[in-house]
């Protein structure tokens, strides 16, 4: 479990996160969402000590990160993939952090097999790693203590979609198992498939939170027919409102209200599903365009 | 999991697990590699040199002084590194991630760096012993000048050492280890006046401790307070407050 209650940062006159308060539970993924520079991995550095606060407090797994004796057996954190020695090679960054932590040193290897690093990968110094490969490199670094807790920052930067669909594989899991994920990203769609919890920041401040699902709700359900007009008039019927899209409907109705009244119009339907991905796009150009926030 | 046992000190990793570490650290790098390897050379020309002039004064106990003197001259990048390369390397992020308590890690460090003085010492003294078998000048050792020189080895390593915990920046603290002499000599040139204040400051006494000279022990005490109590307090003072990233 992650908390952060009022976390505050101002550099001089600059202020980088402004009243950040939010809370991440155990077997949840939550996606921590924003432009580049909108304060996301100030908040994360916070949290862990690395930055001081100007003001506000955050604990993991209810204890203030500096005070956990030994940190990485509890929380795992990656903060910057690329801040490695280029001039140590791959499987001794991770003994060096087996040693520093106490973990078995036979984890080193389970590790690199878990994130697919080989050992020809595995014996090349850091430098000559692409981002991807420095990404896989920090996954196994932060396994290595077996944590509760992940705080990553920009973890799917620089993996191809195959990395991508298997670090979404990998955290999922983890948080099946009972365990909490915090991770970052400035990108959409790669949180979008992986997040069930969404923070969204803009500028320092928290412009939106909740379910992926409570985020959506509102956003209607797209739904299709071989015949449109008897749709519409059953959706009409039903005192369902609906807006035209290609090809479809989006109906201001949950899918089962539009099921039903699709039903009793005796229409056939094609496609009946929340309309999602448009959605949540929508809503994060939204939240974090500069014409749209409270600051435009 | 509750909050006693995630703060319980006996889960904390030890001082000496930290010190083995940041030992590791000094070698498991390329950069780390050639700069010991360059240091060693060092030594290890000044027992050759010693035994091609076949000079009867070389033997076991001065080539051992030489040979640590030789390598007292790049040695100190060797802590100014293990400092400055947590910044530059930006290794910083994880180190004080794993250890939130900053100060453990330079401390940890410290002990890294007796480690290095123990082993070059024991390097040193094999060397010297084969080069004296060698040169045929006897293997006998009284020990004289020996705990003085180790004594400069130590304050040569914690003067890089202190100069990199404050400027926490590799090209600065490399330069100002080899430019600080130079700097306060040419500052006591300026009169004699000036001259006898600044040679309470200056860490060039330091090398009356080389060649067993050594009797101004006030002057080596204020200077070693001056640069290296100072800085390494200074440093200990900015790393707390510094924000990592």
């Amino acid at each position: 479990m992650i908390e952060a209650r009022g976390l505050t940062k101002r550099f001089s006159a600059q202020v980088a996160v402004q009243d950040l308060s939010f809370r991440c539970e155990p077997g949840t993924v939550t996606g921590f969402l924003g432009p580049n520079g909108a304060g996301k991995s100030t908040t994360l550095r916070m949290i862990c000590g690395l930055t001081v606060r100007t003001a506000g407090d955050a604990t993991v797994l209810g204890t203030e990160y500096r005070r956990i004796a030994n940190p990485a057996r509890h929380v795992g954190v990656m903060l910057d993939a690329s801040a490695q020695h280029p001039g140590r090679r791959g499987r001794e960054t991770l003994r060096l952090c087996a040693e520093t932590i106490g973990a078995d040193p036979s984890r080193v290897d389970d590790m690199l097999t878990l994130v697919g690093l080989d050992r020809t990968a595995a014996k090349r110094r850091v430098g000559k790693y692409s981002l991807g490969m420095r990404q896989r490199l920090g996954l196994a670094q932060v396994l290595l203590g077996d944590p509760d807790v992940l705080i990553l920052d920009e973890p799917a930067n620089g993996l191809d979609p195959e990395g991508i669909i298997w670090m979404r594989q990998l955290l999922r899991g983890f948080a099946d198992r009972g365990g909490t994920v915090l991770l970052s990203s400035h990108l959409l769609n790669e949180v979008e498939a992986l997040a069930d919890q969404l923070l969204l920041i803009r500028q320092g401040r928290l412009v939106a939170s909740g379910s992926k699902d409570e985020l959506l709700a509102g956003n209607g359900t797209l739904v299709r027919s071989p015949e449109p007009e008897e749709l519409g008039r059953a959706l009409a019927g039903a005192g369902i409102a609906a807006t035209a899209t290609d090809g479809g409907l989006i109906a201001e109705a949950e899918p089962e209200a539009v099921g039903r009244a699709a039903l009793a119009g005796g229409v056939p339907l094609s496609e009946l599903r929340p309309a999602e991905g448009a959605g949540l796009e929508q809503l994060f150009l939204s939240l974090t365009s500069d014409e749209a926030g409270p600051g435009a | 999991m509750s909050t006693a046992a995630l703060t319980d000190r006996s889960e904390r990793p030890s001082l000496a697990r930290l010190g083995r570490v940041e030992a590791r650290k000094m070698v498991d790098t390329r950069s780390g590699l050639w700069l010991l390897a360059l240091t060693a050379l060092a030594s290890l020309a000044s027992v050759v040199v010693a035994i091609i002039f076949d000079d009867d004064n070389r033997d076991f106990g001065q080539m051992f002084v030489d040979a640590m003197l030789a390598a007292s001259i790049l040695m100190p990048i060797i802590p100014i590194l293990l400092v400055t390369s947590e910044w530059s390397q930006r290794t910083a992020l994880g180190t004080f991630a794993l250890t939130p308590i900053r100060e453990r890690v330079m401390t940890a460090k410290l002990l890294a760096l007796l480690v290095l003085l123990v082993a070059f010492s024991v390097l040193c003294l094999g060397m010297s012993a084969l080069g004296a078998a060698v040169a045929g000048t006897g293997l006998g050792f009284d020990g004289s000048g020996a705990g003085e020189v180790l004594l400069y080895q130590s304050l040569s390593l914690l003067f890089g050492f202190g100069l990199a915990a404050v400027l926490m920046n590799s090209p600065a603290a490399i330069v100002l280890n080899f430019v600080v002499p130079i700097l306060i000599a040419a500052v006591a040139a300026i009169s004699v006046g000036v001259q006898d204040v600044v040679a309470w400051i200056d860490p060039s006494v330091w090398s009356d401790l080389a060649d067993g000279s050594a009797n101004d022990w006030d002057k080596i005490a204020t200077s070693t307070l001056a640069w290296v109590v100072l800085p390494i307090a200074v440093g200990l003072v900015r790393l707390r407050r510094r924000d990592v990233s």
